[in-house]
């Protein structure tokens, strides 16, 4: 073997400090193959030191907090009913399913509380199906965007954009989807509202705030009431020109934004007696 | 260059710990899959740093991966190596920010981050003059080519996993790591011949 080879195979190595016996042979005899592996041996140390900023850990610990405390719903793709399969809906239907499928299957939103669906079921591959939804495209920043939050008011703000994404996507798809479908949409409502939402409205109350500070709070918390009274009004609308089965699953989105409502404003009330 | 013998045993692909943490994250217990970040956030963090050579960048881009991580649990194939399988996420969310910078024409490369920042206050002056050297030519290297070489050196991946993550071929993955290394030799030829001792060769 001339040197070059040599040489070439050492750093061709999964680890040019290993080398193996065919090639130790050939350094026995030849100091410039001997200084290359050497060379090599340094490098190969160097690279496994190679300095990095240390690893952000409050970054870390917000996540593993963002995590452990909140719940991406992961759930089965649902399947469709065989009997519209036929309906004149049908095209439109299928597409659909798949883009409930893919939202079933991957939706992330953190709700403070998690295993909230059947486990086991098919996996179908995500990281192909996320990109293709817009919806789901959206609910995947919105969750970024939770994650990235650090005060509960920021939070909120999230929460709200999240819980109106879902509001809407029920009722446009009331229609037309499957009751089962609705009625995952329905229950993530339901936990965003009266799970997340209530549980950051209240966290709000556990700080000493200026007087600018509590003026904010009141003025964000107003408009996400008023927002979910807008919801359960909007949904109260659709509840006759929707098929039976939709029904008491638009019923329970009305519901959750009224009972959301009411818990805001216990949480402020609460925050009133405190404040006295 | 041959496909030689390859000493090191193929990347373990994780502790049976580590397969029931997994197990447990695929059925929804959020704490398993919080484990699995503390073990995997540094490691992630430090590879896309020296990808993005920014810190800002780096931490957004860990912290995006293993979002999505989450999100595509499910679809984990177990048994199969996991930290292959984030890192590759990582790397997907790597060219996409870079895609999208390009397309922005926004970049703003951070300024070298001080030897204190990178943790080199301890190492003694030689020691530390020599891996900012190593630093710098390992910055200049193309992107794929650090890439493969830091996943294999660094990260301690088999070449099959370099490939995985890099979604390329093995033999590719190979040669990376061989064309990074033989630049870095010929760069820091000067840096690398050892202070009057030889370094030992261990077999």
């Amino acid at each position: 073997m001339n040197c070059q080879v040599v040489q070439n195979k050492i750093i061709a190595l999964a680890d040019p400090r290993l080398i193996p016996d065919a090639l130790r042979e050939h350094l026995a005899g030849c100091a410039a193959c001997r200084d290359w592996a050497q060379q090599a041996a340094r490098l190969e140390r160097l690279l496994e030191g190679l300095p990095a900023p240390a690893a952000p850990a409050d970054r870390k610990a917000a996540l593993v907090e963002q995590i452990t405390f909140g719940a991406p719903i992961i759930t089965r793709p649902l399947a469709m009913p065989a009997g519209q399969r036929e309906s004149r809906f049908a095209a439109f239907l299928q597409r659909n399913a798949v883009v409930i499928a893919g939202l079933a299957a991957a939706i992330l939103i953190a709700v403070g509380v998690w295993n909230l669906f059947p486990r086991g079921g098919p996996k179908p591959d995500l990281t192909q199906s996320i990109p293709d939804d817009p919806f789901l495209k959206k609910m995947v920043a919105r969750d970024l965007a939770l994650a990235k939050a650090d005060t509960p008011a920021k939070r909120l703000v999230v929460l709200g954009g999240m819980a109106e994404d879902l509001s809407i996507q029920a009722r446009s798809l009331a229609r037309v989807a499957s009751a089962d479908e609705l009625r995952d949409l329905a229950r993530w409502y339901d936990k965003v509202v009266k799970g997340a939402i209530v549980k950051q409205a209240e966290k709000m109350h556990g700080v000493t705030l200026t007087p600018a500070e509590v003026k904010a709070r009141a003025e964000m918390l107003g408009a996400l009431t008023k927002q979910l009274g807008d919801t359960a009004a909007e949904t109260d609308q659709l509840l006759n020109s929707v098929p039976p089965d939709a029904k008491p699953v638009l019923q329970k989105i009305a519901d959750a934004a009224r009972d959301g409502q009411k818990l805001i404003g216990v949480v402020e009330l609460r925050g009133e007696k405190d404040k006295n | 260059m041959t496909r030689d013998t390859d000493p090191l045993p193929a990347e373990p692909t994780g502790s049976t710990e580590e397969a029931e943490w997994i197990l447990a994250a695929q059925t929804g217990d959020r704490s398993a899959f919080a484990r699995l970040i503390e073990r995997y956030w540094d490691r992630l963090y430090r590879w896309l740093y020296h990808l993005t050579r920014d810190r800002h960048t780096a931490e957004d881009l860990t912290q995006e991966t293993f979002l999505k991580a989450l999100a595509a649990i499910a679809s984990f194939r177990p048994g199969s190596n996991f930290r292959a399988w984030v890192f590759r996420i990582g790397h997907n969310n790597f060219v996409n920010q870079k895609r999208s910078e390009r397309r922005t024409k926004h970049q703003l490369p951070e300024d070298a981050a001080s030897p204190e920042a990178l943790g080199l206050a301890e190492s003694t002056t030689e020691n530390r003059e020599t891996l900012e050297a190593v630093s710098r030519a390992v910055d200049d290297l193309p992107a794929d080519f650090r890439a493969a070489l830091l996943l294999r050196v660094n990260q301690g991946l088999s070449f099959r996993d370099v490939a995985k993550v890099l979604k390329t071929t093995e033999e590719t993955a190979r040669w990376r790591v061989f064309k990074a290394r033989q630049k870095l030799m010929k760069v820091l030829a000067p840096e690398l011949l050892p202070p009057g001792a030889s370094e030992s060769v261990s077999g």
